[in-house]
């Protein structure tokens, strides 16, 4: 038989040299262009102390990168913050599910998420460190209560979103239930573990830096708070510069790609969109 | 492959309030091996739930169904339901796959079986391309090939055509028949579409309103392939539909 009709026609068929992360790069490299150029410009009318120009910032970074001692510090950063999210995820995933699935754990654990997303990340990296003391457990705490809401919240969304029909038609299989787990539900739940993810990561930075501001004696904000103390307003902005340069990297050269490989199934959403109108 | 029968099937659920509502009532349906047999009946009477017995989803209230010669667990069962249901994430070729997989039908035969379908079904250009990209009508297709190609002992429908536009449903159709006179395959497919029901079935069983029970069964004789502008279809299908008001007003 052949498909002769207008409906043997695909709405789309996604082209995928012209997607990809490089997409748009023109209005990316805009942007910071443009947040480069202001503070370029801005800054010849201060004093380096209260605020130094990028071309000198970006000097005083190379200078931290080529001896070495950005990588120490941002190596113990790095592990705090990885400790943290995954701790948080197994958290996420445990709480949230469970909300998915039981009415009562649901109301209980709206409320707690609720407290949670609410008390100051500042407030917990406090009172971690006066709990433990100036250990690396004291950041890797902290992040995980901060995080472990946000990471639960898209969980729960997730679980609550799965598609049962799935489920039915792989039972009608006779699919065994370890196969129905982990070819229909896990699928199910990965986007939203991958946002997840995302959001921790992006909140663990925020608190590991106050962590580490607050007393430990490692990590990129150990090294903010000692020049902070010495009044160096240039490697201050230096190490931030650096950790940024840092971030942005592993946003767009590690997370960006994963997340792009495992929703590539997704139609884009203007695609989408033109099949709704269709 | 198989014949079904059911016989005295009944079943209900129990209401929050403590009542039982009976959904089917005393239902005897036989599927002869190799039938195209229809069920049709209005909306909501109990006809999925049927089938969720029939595949084993449901229990019975009481009843029985049987497989001539066979365990009821060892039925090979193919589904196709109202929506494809498929697995998004993956593409077209996988999602074949993912049944032949949980059938256990080894590695090295599941591509050319995967093939065979695709092609069966018009869509062999599409196997690396994701369900979501494709039209609703497509979708369906994938749902036809994932379900023919487990080799079936008894395909089940549900209501598969009806949330298409009527020309997509019709080459479907025409499709379907093709395959099931490649395969024959015994079929039970339903369906509230008094017209289809006609166009493909070698009998059609008409079910009432709850609690749904079979009220008339009738053979359709007409030679296939079967056009729909044959007046035979068109009379037969108007005298199912008197028949069906006569039964339903009766009840109200």
């Amino acid at each position: 038989m052949k498909p002769t009709l207008p409906e043997a026609i695909p709405a789309s068929v996604p082209d995928r040299t012209r997607s990809g992360r490089f997409r748009n790069l023109h209005l990316y490299a805009l942007s910071v262009m443009v947040l480069l150029g202001l503070w370029a410009a801005i800054a010849p009318f201060f004093p380096e102390f209260i605020l130094p120009g990028p071309m000198a910032v970006a000097r005083t970074s190379w200078e931290i990168f080529r001896s070495g001692e950005f990588f120490t510090d941002m190596y113990y950063t790095l592990m705090r913050v990885l400790g943290g999210v995954a701790g948080a995820l197994l958290v996420g995933i445990l709480i949230g599910v469970g909300m998915g699935i039981n009415r009562q754990m649901e109301t209980f654990w709206k409320m707690e998420i609720l407290i949670g997303l609410t008390i100051p990340g500042l407030m917990w990296a406090v009172i971690s460190v006066l709990w433990f003391g100036l250990t690396d457990f004291a950041a890797i705490f902290s992040i995980i209560i901060v995080t472990s809401p946000m990471i639960t919240l898209n969980i729960w969304e997730g679980t609550k979103a799965l598609d049962t029909k799935l489920v039915q038609m792989a039972r009608t299989l006779r699919a065994p239930r370890r196969t129905i787990v982990r070819e229909i539900v896990i699928p199910q739940l990965i986007p939203y573990l991958l946002s997840g993810t995302r959001l921790g990561l992006s909140l663990a930075w925020k608190v590991v830096v106050i962590s580490e501001m607050v007393g430990l004696d490692k990590g990129i904000g150990h090294q903010i708070s000692h020049w902070f103390g010495l009044f160096s307003m240039m490697k201050v902005m230096a190490w931030t510069l650096s950790f940024t340069l840092i971030m942005l990297l592993l946003e767009f050269g590690v997370i960006y790609p994963i997340e792009r490989r495992i929703t590539r199934w997704r139609p884009e959403t203007k695609e989408a969109f033109a099949m709704a109108q269709a | 492959m198989a014949t079904i029968h059911i016989r005295h099937l009944s079943h209900s659920f129990s209401t929050p309030n403590g009542h039982s509502l009976a959904v089917l009532k005393d239902v005897n349906l036989t599927v002869r091996e190799g039938q195209f047999a229809c069920l049709l009946g209005p909306s909501g009477c109990g006809k999925s739930t049927l089938l969720n017995m029939i595949v084993g989803l449901l229990s019975p209230s009481g009843g029985a169904i049987e497989f001539e010669g066979q365990d009821p667990k060892s039925v090979n069962i193919g589904y196709i339901f109202q929506e494809p249901r498929l697995l998004n994430w993956r593409t077209v070729a996988d999602n074949i796959d993912f049944a032949l997989r949980v059938k256990g039908v080894p590695r090295e035969k599941r591509p050319a079986i995967v093939d065979r379908y695709l092609k069966m079904v018009g869509l062999e250009k599409f196997r690396g391309v994701y369900p979501l990209t494709l039209s609703g009508g497509m979708q369906s297709r994938v749902g036809i090939a994932r379900a023919f190609a487990i080799h079936p002992d008894v395909l089940l429908m549900d209501e598969p055509f009806s949330n298409l536009d009527e020309l997509t449903a019709r080459q479907l159709r025409r499709d379907l028949l093709d395959l099931w006179e490649k395969e024959r395959l015994t079929v039970l497919f339903i369906t509230h579409n008094a017209l289809e029901a006609v166009y493909l079935g070698d009998v059609v069983h008409v079910m009432t309103n709850r609690p749904a029970e079979i009220f008339t069964s009738r053979e359709i004789p007409l030679p296939r392939p079967r056009d729909y502008r044959n007046p035979e279809i068109f009379r037969i299908q108007q005298e199912i539909v008197d028949q069906l008001l006569t039964r339903v007003g009766d009840l109200e």
